[in-house]
């Protein structure tokens, strides 16, 4: 598996995160719409525990593009990760999904990452709370392999999950219950007002 | 003019027009040495005195003894928001508290090498969770200049920018006496986020 940075903290959880999340090589949303979605536009903040920081999300609307998102980790600990995160969104209904690709941690360039972009499935909770989920590792191979959803597990020793199908059978997939079961345990983030 | 409207206590100058707010030759503090306050590790939320934009302050301490400043101001009314980032040094003069402040990244890109080159000073006090930070005052400094009480030049122009020359030692002495903070203006007052 990759080496995952230990600076993708779009989810806390994913601070831990030992190797890559799976990918899609399209983005998740071309049938409904990529646009930023502006019910996530402001400041967002896990709070952390014992183990993790407080982490806090900037989603930033550009005039064009992407949205660019600044994840930065909080803490009086030395040497806390911030890092730059391009964003698009599309929403289905009551969820969407964030097609998410590391720009750069601590300031520097990161190359060393697969082609293709993260799918975070977000919905939002109760008081407004944003639930941000990472597709499951396991899980997502797992329905590759079952001949789910087209996709390939790089055998580079690496172990990278890539979803490969075009953007209609993705957006349908990942749409229904077999593609929501990629999504498992959430992080919970607040809004910062 | 830059896109961002970042009210960041060393540099909204540097964000809100082409002049840089005044810099000094050697950092602050040199001959005294420079420790990262613990106190300011965190984040911190606030604006500047008469502008509504809200920016966030996040002071990320690292080993080496420097803090990164990542700075960040929300989309507001009729602005995309924008962030940016800088390398600060912290240093103790006597009672007085000063961040050297060095500007990094400006949305994603490195910041223009004047700005990048360009020591910032600022005192700051820390009381409860509100930190409130000062810029050097231009008008005073250029009266300092003229009378050659400090070592400086002043750029052509009805804007030039204001650079103190002097060495070290005499910039930290200076700056170590208990009526130094009277050199500064307030530029930005922030709350602990918690």
């Amino acid at each position: 598996m990759s080496r995952f940075p230990a600076i993708l903290a779009l989810a806390a959880a994913l601070i831990l995160s030992a190797c890559y999340p799976p990918v899609t090589s399209h983005q998740v949303g071309t049938t409904v719409g990529i646009k930023n979605d502006p019910a996530v536009v402001g400041v967002w903040r896990a709070p952390g525990d014992k183990e993790h920081r407080p982490t806090y999300l900037h989603f930033l609307p550009r005039l064009e593009g992407p949205m660019a998102v600044l994840m930065v980790e909080g803490g009086p600990q030395p040497d806390g990760d911030w890092n730059e995160v391009s964003v698009t969104t599309a929403r289905f209904g009551t969820f969407g999904f964030m097609n998410a690709r590391l720009i750069s941690g601590n300031g520097k360039s990161i190359e060393d990452q697969p082609e293709g972009t993260i799918p975070l499935l977000y919905r939002f909770g109760a008081k407004g709370r944003l639930l941000l989920y990472l597709p499951d590792e396991t899980a997502t191979k797992a329905a590759i392999k079952a001949g789910k959803i087209k996709g390939t597990i790089t055998d580079n020793g690496k172990g990278d999950a890539v979803i490969t199908a075009d953007g209609a059978a993705l957006d349908k997939f990942l749409s229904s219950p077999a593609g929501q079961a990629l999504y498992i345990k959430p992080t919970t983030f607040t809004r910062v007002e | 003019m830059r896109s961002t409207r970042l009210a960041l206590a060393a540099c909204a100058v540097l964000l809100l027009g082409a002049c840089l707010p005044v810099t000094t030759k050697t950092p602050v503090g040199s001959t005294a040495g420079f420790a990262n306050d613990p106190s300011l590790a965190g984040t911190w939320v606030g604006s500047t005195k008469g502008d509504p934009a809200v920016s966030y302050f996040h002071f990320l301490p690292k080993e080496d003894k420097t803090i990164t400043l990542v700075g960040v101001t929300p989309p507001q009314k009729d602005e995309k928001g924008g962030w940016g980032t800088y390398t600060l040094q912290t240093t103790v003069l006597g009672k007085n508290h000063y961040m050297n402040a060095h500007e990094w990244l400006d949305d994603g890109k490195p910041a223009d090498q004047k700005a990048q080159e360009a020591n910032v000073t600022v005192y700051y006090t820390i009381e409860g969770d509100t930190l409130k930070a000062y810029l050097f005052d231009e008008d005073k400094v250029k009266a300092l200049i003229a009378s050659h009480k400090i070592a400086g030049t002043v750029d052509p122009g009805q804007f030039g920018d204001v650079h103190i020359t002097e060495d070290a030692a005499k910039l930290d002495a200076m700056l170590t006496k208990p009526d130094a903070s009277r050199l500064f203006t307030l530029l930005v007052t922030l709350h602990r986020v918690k």
